[in-house]
């Protein structure tokens, strides 16, 4: 009976050292991933303090003034001292998107310097938006002759001494392709001053190298098989009444509050996962900004972005904008993923 | 008779430029010489009529105040011809422009003064005064100094009447009926002597002139004729005091001033300033840098002296005085008043380059001719010059002969070296110093960087492309701003501040308007099946149900309420509407023209694009004016 009663002790002890010992290599285990979290995150952190070295030392996050496009970019929110650009193709809400970003940019002081190169700009639409017009400078592209280089020279020459004064707090613009070299310019130009650069420019400028820190795309996000683009990059053709006989549904009266259905997409970001893209809805009343749904990376079906990021993967594209994206990631502008 | 002429040794030169405006555009856009020029303005009853026309399309018969459509009409036929908006305001800076390159003439410069009463009656300055008083012997004498004048307006294309009077009203009167006459018979400028050295022949000159030379309302003119008064002669034999109460002070006054009896001042476009530097060269030079040079020791003494008075510079002007042809002038305008060397000359600089450029390029060239042009760099060109100049101004040359830029760079290419440089302040206030805070200053609130960038910028791309929006109360979009440049010494030194503006339609408007509206070729609307409803669902190729805007019947009523189906905007881009919200009525700008009626709708195509279109209820067309 002692034996039994002595071998029963003795279980209870080796459960209870298996215990103990469990519980030490699970807190081990922790302190251990812990230390390499902070090993990571104090990596993570050297890396950005040499990428940035140039910067400002201006480290406030500027928010784009809607949470849920917060959360998708790492620290909730744009450095100071960066180019953000915005693909779209046209009518799908990304220059109020991105001029409420400039607006945000603007709360502390500074002036919004909008580079305005085909004279389309409506300044009474960005005041209801919360734009103030006393703090604002407007560069026209009169000057710009299509067959004139020099006028387009001075225009970028405008937008670059702009990125680079101190006083103005953000540059916002509407541009068409920009050369890599005067994209480079307005990268350091704006490291330099801590002024945000923003320009929205069309799709086709995916393809091309850019300096840009945070690149969204804008689209509808319904893929189509047949897509095409004309009349300054704004429209998308359909089939019209010319090609076919399908059946048409005359439009509906909105009658109530308009409303904005449209797909973000995050196709480069240092420092956070690209190709997250969120549907939102905005409110043409309110301007509020609602979330339709949150897609997951990988998950993204429709858009341009996603076709790009696929070639990219099997090697599908031109050697010269994959070599230069690929030169771009080795001097540590590329895509932080 | 009596007496009319009161002695004063005042002489004042005036030069009036006939059809102005005309002359103004074929100057800056050469390759409207010798086209038929249509220029318009618009009428709130009338729609566009014609206020300006070329010699040629004169000849065609169009005249002022005759419609649009009717000028077109009548040049349709002939050619082509070219139809603009005419622009009071590029009027009107020409004539500035063209007075500042006047004051190596004379220093005192002014336009002619226009009161409130005839500018609503849309006459507009087309003639400039210069004091000439005691400066004949420089010239020569007074008739040297016309024809000088006329050479240097003739080298910038313009061609202008002039006459050398004793006052303001006189010399008017005397260019504008007397001159052009004169000079087809004499070859010469007309000046009048001096009111007690004239002779007959110059007091019949002056008592045959008509009665429209004393600057009087049309009304009057008009009673005038049908009193059977067409000339001063038969006016001064009438009794002033019957006269006055006749017709008012009006001719009284217009008397005085045109005798001298009431002095009639020059408002001269620049006042002499207080804060001029000016050095002569001993050996003139073409050489940049050492007029850079030159240039930045006399900015340094003004700055000296605008600290020392504390004051801050806001306009500054450089002439460079070559030693053959014109002056080389430019300015310098700033955004913020400045008393600092380091900030003006860099833009000083900047300038320069671009005012040195052809001289530099001709000195590299050494005086090969030049390409692309008529004349060439040598004595002979020269010779050619002053034979085209001495040819008679009259309308036959006007229609026939418009200078063109070239003469203008073909002085720039004649001036070799600059022989003098003046440096002067044309406008300062008074300098406001602002402290600074010690700690935890925003860098972005400095203002002195941005003044600084916004110099850089205007000096660079030219001060209308820096520009400021103000929000205006139109209701029409295109109106509801003005860009307002930013470096503009005439200004407000301060921005008014802009009114909250209502936020509760926050995308109300797009971000991008659309200048001029695109028109939407073809607009596939719903057609009525029964009592105008729309149908549940269309064919689209089904002509009968969708139609051809211009084969839908006029359904005005049922267009506007209805949203539209299909936006095409060219041959290959078809639009299919799926959302539509409006319409939103704009009815407006009765007083610029025909009044404005658009219903405005914003509309969601198939790839979800938000675009701002309307439909202009007078001609029922369809624009795309904007994408959000």
């Amino acid at each position: 009976m002692h034996c039994i009663a002595n071998r029963g002790k003795m279980n209870s002890w080796k459960s209870e050292v298996k215990r103990r010992r469990g519980a030490v290599e699970a807190r081990v285990e922790v302190e251990r991933q812990g230390a390499q979290l902070e090993v990571l995150s104090r990596l993570r952190e050297d890396i950005r303090k040499v990428e940035t070295a140039g910067r400002m030392g201006d480290v406030s996050r500027i928010s784009s003034g809607f949470p849920a496009i917060d959360r998708l970019l790492p620290e909730g929110g744009y450095l100071r001292g960066v180019l953000v650009q915005w693909l779209t193709g046209g009518g799908l809400g990304a220059d109020y998107l991105s001029l409420v970003l400039a607006r945000q940019a603007c709360q502390n002081g500074g002036a919004l310097v909008v580079a305005d190169p085909f004279d389309q700009f409506y300044p009474p639409a960005a005041a209801a938006i919360g734009i103030n017009l006393d703090h604002l400078v407007v560069l026209r592209g009169k000057h710009l002759d299509r067959a004139d280089s020099q006028g387009q020279a001075d225009f970028f020459w405008s937008i670059d001494q702009a990125l680079r004064c101190s006083g103005v707090a953000a540059v916002w613009g509407p541009l068409g392709k920009v050369d890599e070299r005067w994209f480079r310019r307005f990268q350091l130009s704006a490291e330099t001053s801590g002024c945000l650069g923003i320009f929205v420019q069309p799709l086709e400028v995916l393809r091309q190298p850019s300096w840009a820190e945070v690149q969204w795309v804008v689209s509808d996000g319904v893929r189509r098989a047949k897509g095409g683009r004309d009349h300054r990059g704004s429209f998308q053709q359909l089939d019209g009444p010319a090609h076919g006989s399908a059946d048409v549904q005359p439009p509906s009266s909105g009658g109530g509050r308009a409303r904005q259905k449209l797909r973000l997409q995050l196709t480069r970001c240092r420092g956070t996962q690209t190709g997250k893209s969120i549907d939102l809805l905005i409110d043409a009343i309110t301007g509020s900004v609602d979330v339709n749904r949150v897609q997951p990376v990988g998950k993204s079906r429709g858009g341009e972005a996603s076709v790009f990021f696929k070639q990219r993967e099997r090697g599908e594209l031109p050697v010269s904008s994959s070599s230069s994206l690929r030169a771009n990631e080795n001097l540590g502008s590329g895509t932080g993923a | 008779m009596p007496e009319f002429r009161f002695s004063h040794s005042k002489r004042i030169l005036c030069l009036w430029f006939p059809n102005w405006p005309i002359q103004r555009l074929v100057v800056e856009q050469v390759e409207l010489r010798k086209q038929r020029i249509i220029l318009f303005r618009r009428d709130s009853r009338r729609g566009r009529v014609v206020s300006a026309a070329s010699p040629l399309a004169i000849k065609g018969g169009v005249c002022e105040g005759m419609p649009v459509s009717e000028a077109k009409s009548l040049l349709r036929g002939s050619g082509r011809f070219a139809i603009f908006e005419h622009d009071w305001e590029q009027d009107l800076t020409g004539l500035e422009t063209l007075s500042d390159s006047l004051e190596e003439f004379s220093p005192v410069v002014g336009l002619e003064t226009i009161d409130s009463k005839e500018f609503k009656r849309g006459r507009r300055p087309n003639s400039l005064f210069l004091e000439v008083t005691g400066l004949a012997h420089l010239f020569g004498d007074e008739s040297q100094l016309a024809r000088q004048l006329l050479l240097h307006c003739d080298g910038l294309g313009y061609l202008p009447r002039i006459a050398i009077a004793d006052t303001v009203g006189e010399a008017w009167g005397l260019a504008r009926y007397a001159a052009g006459h004169h000079f087809s018979e004499t070859r010469q400028p007309l000046v009048m002597p001096v009111a007690k050295e004239r002779d007959e022949i110059a007091d019949r000159l002056i008592r045959e002139l008509p009665v429209e030379a004393l600057r009087l309302d049309p009304v009057i003119i008009d009673t005038l004729f049908q009193l059977g008064i067409e000339n001063l002669g038969q006016l001064l034999r009438l009794s002033r005091d019957e006269l006055a109460m006749r017709l008012g002070d009006v001719i009284h006054r217009r008397l005085d001033q045109f005798s001298g009896k009431i002095e009639e001042p020059i408002v001269a476009r620049r006042k002499p300033t207080e804060f001029v530097a000016e050095q002569t060269l001993d050996y003139p030079t073409s050489h940049r840098e050492t007029i850079e040079v030159v240039v930045a020791r006399l900015v340094c003494r003004l700055c000296e002296r605008l600290r020392a008075s504390q004051q801050g510079a806001l306009e500054w002007w450089v002439r460079l005085k070559c030693q053959k042809g014109a002056a080389i002038e430019f300015r310098v305008n700033l955004f913020q008043p400045t008393a600092e060397t380091a900030q003006v000359m860099p833009l000083i600089s900047m300038q320069l380059e671009q005012a040195l450029a052809p001289v530099t390029r001709r000195s590299l060239k050494k005086k090969r001719p030049v390409k692309n042009f008529k004349f060439q760099v040598d004595a002979g060109s020269r010779k050619q010059s002053k034979e085209k100049a001495s040819q008679p101004i009259g309308e036959s040359r006007v229609e026939s002969d418009w200078r063109t830029r070239e003469s203008e760079v073909f002085h720039r290419y004649t001036t070799t070296s600059v022989q003098e440089v003046t440096v002067f302040v044309n406008s300062h206030v008074l300098l406001v110093q602002e402290q600074r805070q010690l700690f935890d200053e925003n860098p972005r609130l400095d203002r002195q960087a941005l003044s600084h960038l916004i110099n850089r910028l205007a000096n660079r791309v030219g001060p209308e492309n820096v520009v400021y929006p103000a929000l205006l109360s139109g209701a029409q979009p295109e109106y509801a701003y003005r860009l307002r440049p930013l470096v503009d010494p005439g200004r407000q030194r301060r921005r008014r501040k802009s009114k909250p503006v209502r936020q509760s339609h926050i995308q109300a408007r797009p971000l991008r308007l659309f200048r001029p509206p695109l028109p939407l070729r073809t607009m596939c609307v719903v057609k009525s099946e029964r009592n105008g409803r729309i149908p549940s669902q269309l064919k689209v190729g089904d002509e009968s149900k969708v139609g051809d805007e211009s084969k839908v019947g006029d359904e005005s009523k049922l267009r506007s309420e209805v949203p539209p189906i299909f936006l095409r905007v060219n041959d290959n881009v078809v639009l299919r509407v799926t959302d539509s919200w409006g319409p939103e009525r704009i009815e407006t700008g009765w007083w610029r023209g025909l009044t404005i009626c658009r219903d405005y709708w914003r509309i969601e195509i198939e790839t979800k694009q938000h675009f701002w279109v309307y439909r202009d209820l007078r001609s029922n067309a369809w624009f795309l004016h904007g994408e959000f």
